[in-house]
């Protein structure tokens, strides 16, 4: 798997090293069951902090995209498809956007149900 | 040409066995009136002395290996002009070396100091402990003296040809991929069996069978990994036996279809013809070209992501400041 980062980015490195991750689910170079690099290695391989890595790997975590198991490391989650990793990637994008366009919390969540409700 | 740090490491390389040897001379000659002759110049393992030797034997004796250790270390060091790693190694080497014979001259030297006659010398116990302490230290000194390896700039363009993957300035890529295989473990519970029934119906000596039986665990799953250090390849599991092909020494990077049996005669780290390699399944492998000419294999999933990247972090290391 590749990981990229650009550390002249103003987006955090955390956040990209699980967009790297998410975009290799979304385009299929990983599938479910397959072992992420140990963070510990990968931080040592990019010349970046340990907790940053770890960062990056609980954001997928809580997205579903990921499991992690105490011994076992970080492994693809069985739901995780190219298909879910791809909504995960534009919820994200609809979150900074709404942001930038300085909308309220209960602003974006009506947009969110009133397009769920709407078919 | 010659790598940085040459001139450096040749004079580390010189200096250990000519100061060692001008102050064994020295030291002998200014305490000569206080030594016995002949000297006790050897201890056996019973502790007692079984060896006496006059001065001048004494002297010959301990600086022939020296001597003859060193001038090994210089040869090989105008060889390896090139190659950093080896020469920081013959540095250390020749630190140890001198270390342990400035001490086993010492306590040789201290244990026949102030005695009338030979035979009563006793040596102590640390008579061997010491010099192998001095030659950990010193070899230790040596390699921090010798400096970090820090390979030069290759100067050969990376062929237009070579497949590459697009870097952005000050971008920071980590590829990695670990393949793993249940043969070695097949192999090593075989082995581990053999050693159990051998240890139990002939001797127990047969347990040693263990040691590569467990060097076969190591190697059922190996990580290979391309970043900003080059390649490496590795036991996934302790992290170590490693392999470590730096980017100053890529000449170019290939993906090429290998079948272990034919092309190297089985699966494992093989060497045979012009390659050498961990060949672990048949099918696509990266293929490194290095300056010696014998190309670098290991077999990879994904070996076309890995070899692209390779080539463009070899080819930004050739212009980097």
């Amino acid at each position: 798997m590749l990981i990229r980062i650009d550390p002249s980015s103003s987006v955090p490195l955390g956040d990209q090293v699980a967009a790297s991750v998410r975009g290799a689910i979304a385009d299929g170079a990983v599938k479910a069951g397959d072992r992420l690099p140990p963070a510990r290695e990968l931080a040592e391989s990019l010349g970046i902090n340990l907790h940053t890595v770890l960062r990056g790997y609980q954001q997928l975590r809580d997205e579903g995209l990921i499991e992690l198991r105490r011994g076992r490391g970080a492994v693809v989650a069985d739901g995780a498809t190219g298909q879910r990793a791809e909504l995960v990637r534009l919820t994200r994008e609809l979150v900074a956007t709404a942001r930038r366009l300085g909308l309220a919390e209960p602003e974006v969540l009506d947009l969110v149900r009133g397009e769920l409700s709407s078919r | 040409m010659q790598s940085p740090k040459f001139v450096r490491r040749f004079l580390l390389t010189l200096a250990p066995p000519v100061l060692v040897l001008g102050a064994a001379l020295l030291t002998f000659h200014s305490l000569a009136e206080r030594l016995p002759d002949p000297l006790a110049a050897h201890v056996g393992p019973s502790g007692r002395t079984d060896s006496y030797l006059s001065g001048p034997q004494l002297l010959s004796v301990f600086s022939f290996p020296l001597s003859a250790i060193s001038l090994l270390c210089l040869g090989m060091f105008v060889v390896a002009r090139r190659n950093p790693h080896a020469q920081r190694f013959l540095v250390m080497t020749s630190f140890a070396v001198g270390g342990l014979h400035a001490a086993i001259f010492a306590v040789v030297m201290t244990a026949n100091l102030d005695v009338a006659d030979a035979r009563t010398v006793v040596f102590g116990w640390w008579t061997l402990p010491l010099p192998l302490l001095a030659a950990v230290l010193s070899g230790a000194l040596g390699y921090a003296l010798a400096g970090k390896v820090v390979l030069p700039k290759r100067d050969d363009p990376l062929p237009a040809d070579a497949p590459r993957l697009e870097l952005a300035e000050g971008e920071r890529v980590s590829w990695s991929h670990t393949m793993t295989s249940r043969l070695p473990l097949v192999g090593a519970t075989v082995m581990v069996v053999a050693a159990l029934a051998l240890g139990f119906t002939v001797s127990w000596h047969a347990a040693i069978i263990i040691v590569p039986a467990l060097l076969l665990v190591l190697t059922a799953s190996v990580r290979i990994t391309v970043d900003g250090n080059g390649l490496s390849v590795r036991s996934a599991l302790l992290r170590r036996p490693r392999k470590q092909i730096a980017l100053e020494q890529i000449k170019l990077v290939r993906v090429r279809t290998v079948d272990p049996f034919r092309d190297f005669g089985g699966w494992g780290y093989r060497h045979r013809g012009g390659a050498s390699g961990v060949v672990l399944r048949a099918g696509d492998a990266l293929v490194v070209e290095l300056d010696n000419d014998i190309d670098f294999v290991v077999t990879v999933d994904d070996a076309d992501t890995a070899a692209a990247l390779l080539n463009s972090l070899a080819e930004r290391a050739r212009t980097r400041d």
